[in-house]
């Protein structure tokens, strides 16, 4: 990322600013420019930090049968109970998933399989941030 | 060892944050002053009839064939039946188990966990033989609906020993954390939207939420207690509940009971 963009602000910085009468200007810009490009957003830098934040609970899953999804809801649902915040809805898709691919509906179960996926991760998703933003509703 | 480690870091992290359980009540209390102006922090043991005067009118015809009033002479009978072993629920607490709720649920250091008054009715069972009771049958619920009325009037003095900080801040945590998929905390309803209507319901302030415990609700068609009421909440919320007098409603209430320290208890007690 570093030695791309400086090559690309160089480039640009002889093309436009070498020998042009708003050298000064030019030049201040393209230093913003460099520097700008050089850091990191302040977003991606928590998420480094975070990695549950890097995955947002929408993402789709690339687990394709119902019972890897199952049972990847499940341990992301173990996760969220070990943190006191499990959701009554996760344990009910389980079921159903579990259910569904009983009969032999593997199809369906998939796809309830994956919301039972979709909300154990939200719920996660909320103990992690929770942790940390309670206090903001201590009175003071 | 590793509990040693985890108590010092939660009690500096309280210096740090410059908490601790009696600023929190008074700024708690300083909270329900500026919300409800014009009621007095006492009235707020009757909870939601506190808040609004055609609720309260309804309530208080309610009141004059209180239905609890069965589950307290039941209770009592309970009470005075003594063990196998001969002894009484009376031995196991001061002053004979009567007048005494004020008390509860207290910091217990050697067993380094909260006791409620429900947890030392079945330790009591236990330590004299006798099998504990279920946490959401009738007896547990009658035995302490009866201790409950014999502390009438009195008033809440919890104490939070240094040992007992780590689970006062659980408690807290607990209290106001969102969960569930409706992303609730108890703080939401019963703080910051104290007094506001949900449909024809109006939202109990939490300051005297654990006055009036145990509970006849006209919903549950029996008296409760305050950790069935939490259940029902967590799982209003779409949040799975946890066992009756499990570690995290026992400091939970820990926590609630700290804040309504002062406040007199009025228990046992009828709501819709």
């Amino acid at each position: 990322m570093g030695q791309r963009a400086e090559n690309s602000v160089m480039r640009t910085y002889k093309t436009l600013v070498i020998g042009s009468r708003f050298k000064g200007i030019f030049s201040t810009l393209a230093i913003v420019v460099f520097l700008t490009s050089c850091s990191e957003p302040a977003s991606l830098k928590e998420s480094a930090e975070n990695p549950a934040q890097t995955q947002p609970v929408s993402e789709e899953p690339k687990l394709n049968s119902a019972r890897a999804l199952i049972d990847e809801a499940e341990l992301v649902h173990a996760e969220s109970k070990g943190l006191s915040h499990a959701w009554i809805k996760t344990q009910q898709l389980m079921d159903e998933a579990e259910n569904l691919l009983a009969s032999g509906d593997e199809a369906n179960a998939v796809i309830v399989a994956r919301r039972a996926l979709f909300v154990a991760k939200a719920s996660l998703s909320q103990a992690i941030k929770e942790g940390q933003s309670w206090q903001s509703r201590v009175p003071n | 060892m590793k509990i040693w480690i985890v108590a010092l870091v939660v009690i500096a992290a309280s210096i740090l944050a410059g908490a601790d359980p009696e600023s929190d009540r008074v700024a708690f209390i300083q909270h329900f002053e500026k919300r409800f102006p014009n009621i007095d922090i006492a009235a707020h043991k009757d909870g939601t009839y506190a808040l609004n005067e055609a609720k309260r009118a309804q309530w208080l015809e309610l009141e004059d064939f209180p239905p609890y009033e069965i589950a307290v002479d039941d209770g009592e009978a309970l009470f005075e039946i003594p063990f196998a072993n001969g002894r009484q629920y009376a031995d196991c607490f001061d002053n004979g188990g009567i007048g005494i709720k004020q008390n509860f649920p207290y910091f217990d250091s050697q067993k380094k966990q909260v006791i409620t008054l429900e947890l030392a009715i079945n330790n009591c069972r236990q330590a004299n033989g006798e099998s504990p009771l279920d946490y959401l049958g009738d007896e547990i619920s009658y035995l302490s609906a009866y201790m409950a009325f014999t502390s009438r009037g009195k008033t809440f003095d919890i104490k939070v020993p240094s040992a007992a900080l780590a689970a006062y801040e659980q408690g807290k945590q607990f209290f106001y954390e969102r969960r569930g998929q409706l992303d609730f905390s108890c703080s939401g309803c019963h703080v910051q939207s104290a007094g506001s209507q949900l449909r024809a319901e109006f939202l109990s302030s939490a300051l005297g939420h654990t006055t009036h415990w145990p509970t006849y609700r006209l919903k549950w068609q029996q008296v409760g207690g305050l950790h069935k009421r939490f259940v029902e909440c967590n799982e209003q919320v779409g949040a799975e509940g946890f066992e009756q007098q499990s570690e995290a409603y026992r400091n939970l209430e820990f926590f609630l009971t700290y804040m309504n320290n002062d406040m007199e208890l009025n228990g046992p007690a009828s709501r819709k």
